[in-house]
């Protein structure tokens, strides 16, 4: 784990005093979080602890309440998802597949590709080579090159899962969120998504949202646990995976899930 | 993979049947009677307004029930035009004692200002709804629905005023296209002209339809929100396809008006509106063909059909269009274009399966 270098490198992501209510009920409280530039920060927590609710403020999607997200020290507190994406370069990806579906996996990536979003940009758009060249690496990246013909719908849940990341890779994003990557996935599958996550991390900060604890240790520099909308610890997993109140809170859960 | 050993085991189905259509169309006049071929001229203009309702629902994913309104817009702009010529005020006008041309008529004495208005102001006026429509929260069902209001809306305007526009009799006795007083075309001619437009405007939509625009404006229909977050503003393109679309429907009205010689309220409707949707449902969404096959084979079968069967004709093609939608409901052309799909990935498929090796093979089954 190159956790203690990574803790040492510039801020990408800061919040602080982060608060939204949905009508009374505080989804997510008074949250400061710090992402490195160049670490794979894993967010956990029990359902309902805030995770994707945390992800949607900073994308845009839901807009707080209280508080301040800055990406590299620039105010982007809600601001729309389309500028968040195209102008400050987050990338997401959503919990579940969330592709194009009656499109090949090549019209997938090619959408995505960062950088023709306006307009004006679009019309003058044309598949060069180095847009191919681009397409075809993603392609690789995410292991569907054989299946580029193949509409999004034909493919594999995981293939689609892989789709999606690509997606977001072919975005070139500074900051990357991937919400909950590997859920339903099988072990093969799971092991491959966290070589994958790896990889990326050696050009891109990562967010990742996960519930499997293999995966977290698997993947992580650096853990924050969210409970019931706060943020109960961080640190490496190596001491979250023995700090009490997780344990007590999380794990519990957790074991209690399993034992119903 | 982008390796074309082959372009033609590539090739959708639906673009030889284009080719046959066209042939079938060029053809046409040599065999038939003059009234067959002005008929078929107007189906020709149908489909063209066909293609503009599929650039905007079968590849948008947004569904207009009042797309008729710009048709109308584009028919009524060259029937002003042949009403007012020579500076003739209109027997319906001059019954609302109006003695002069109105002003903004003016410009439209000249057919050809009149055509290229009747292409930019229902452009216009599609550009003016869509920004309304995309740049606020309204989403989904309720563009149909609002849509739908504004063909009930646009139809009760023209019968309103009547002095303008002669209410519900419509206008009559619209040229083919003579400039100046000139001869119009022949029917023949006339028809060639419309044909070549057609093939003009369906080239254009399939290079915008497959460049990144239009890979785009698909993206709406599939995942709009996915969209967003790939840093576009979907509403932006939404505005750019509906005024496309918007300027198509104009084009096919100004060329369907000449075609017929009348314009009237039934042409602008929400029943007007409610056919050319039936005719893209019928041919098959989002693939071009479809939406031109579905117009061509509707009309000519309607005009057949009540040929023979006065009364009962509407219950063949109600009944016909049931079966159509119960049993397949991507449309005849989406249908076709579906299955090859279907055996080009199966087949694709099994080979990606034969050339796994066997101990990954056995990885992925575990």
């Amino acid at each position: 784990m190159s956790s203690v270098s990574t803790r040492n490198a510039p801020d990408i992501l800061t919040i602080r005093g982060l608060t939204v209510s949905f009508s009374g009920f505080r989804a997510i409280s008074d949250v400061d979080l710090d992402v490195k530039e160049g670490e794979i920060h894993v967010i956990i927590g029990p359902n309902g602890a805030g995770k994707s609710t945390l992800m949607d403020l900073i994308t845009g999607k839901t807009k707080a309440t209280e508080g301040d997200i800055l990406f590299k020290g620039e105010e982007i507190t809600g601001k729309d998802p389309g500028v968040i994406a195209s102008k400050y370069h987050i990338g997401r990806k959503f919990q579940g597949p969330n592709v194009f579906d009656n499109m090949t996996v090549y019209e997938n990536i090619e959408i995505a590709l960062g950088g023709y979003t306006s307009i004006r940009k679009a019309f003058s758009y044309r598949r060069k080579e180095k847009q191919k060249k681009q397409i075809e690496e993603v392609l690789r990246q995410i292991d569907l090159y054989d299946q580029a013909d193949m509409m999004a719908s034909e493919l594999a849940h995981g293939q689609r899962q892989w789709l999606e990341i690509g997606m977001v890779i072919a975005q070139s994003p500074e900051l990357i969120i991937l919400d909950e990557p590997a859920a339903g996935m099988t072990d093969t599958e799971t092991m491959k998504t966290g070589q994958m996550i790896r990889d990326l991390s050696k050009k891109h900060t990562l967010i990742v949202i996960e519930h499997d604890m293999e995966f977290v240790e698997m993947i992580a520099d650096y853990v924050t646990v969210l409970h019931q909308g706060r943020k109960l610890a961080e640190g490496p997993f190596s001491e979250i995976k023995n700090n009490k109140k997780v344990i007590q809170v999380y794990l519990k859960d957790d074991m209690d899930e399993e034992g119903d | 993979m982008r390796k074309k050993k082959n372009i033609f085991s590539k090739l959708p189905l639906n673009r030889y049947f284009d080719i046959l259509m066209l042939i079938f169309l060029t053809a046409f006049p040599f065999f038939t009677k003059e009234f067959r071929v002005e008929m078929m001229g107007r189906y020709i203009c149908y489909a063209i307004f066909a293609i503009s309702l599929d650039l905007l629902w079968g590849y948008t994913g947004l569904l207009s029930l009042g797309h008729a309104v710009l048709f109308g817009m584009g028919g009524y702009m060259i029937g002003i035009s042949y009403q007012i010529q020579n500076g003739v005020v209109p027997a319906f006008m001059q019954r609302e004692g109006i003695t002069e041309i109105p002003w903004f008529y003016l410009p439209l004495q000249n057919p050809i200002v009149a055509s290229i208005l009747g292409i930019l102001i229902p452009a216009l006026f599609a550009a003016l709804i869509g920004y309304f429509v995309f740049t606020s929260k309204i989403k989904g069902v309720f563009f149909t629905i609002i849509t739908l209001a504004l063909a009930q809306i646009f139809k009760d305007f023209i019968i309103n005023v009547q002095k303008y526009t002669n209410g519900f009799n419509g206008l009559q006795s619209i040229k083919r296209f003579s400039v100046n007083g000139s001869t119009p075309l022949t029917k023949t001619t006339y028809y060639y002209v419309v044909l070549v437009i057609a093939v003009l405007v369906f080239i254009f939509c399939l290079w915008l339809t497959n460049s990144r625009v239009g890979k785009i404006c698909t993206s709406v229909r599939e995942n709009e929100a996915r969209l967003g977050f790939l840093g576009y503003n979907a509403g932006a393109f939404k505005i750019l396809i509906y005024t496309i679309s918007g300027a198509l429907a104009g084009l096919s009205g100004v060329l369907y008006a000449p075609a017929t010689s009348t314009i009237t309220t039934e042409d602008i409707g929400v029943t007007a509106s409610t056919m050319v949707v039936i005719w893209v449902a019928v041919g098959g969404r989002g693939n071009l063909t479809g939406a031109v096959f579905g117009a061509l084979l509707i009309n000519w079968a309607q005009s057949i059909l009540s040929e023979h069967f006065s009364s009962a004709w509407q219950l063949i093609i109600g009944a016909l269009l049931l079966v159509v939608i119960y049993f397949i409901p991507n449309g005849v052309i989406g249908q076709i274009v579906a299955l090859q799909r279907r055996i080009i990935t199966d087949r694709k498929k099994n080979k990606l399966m034969e050339e796994t090796p066997k101990s990954k093979k056995m990885a992925v089954v575990k």
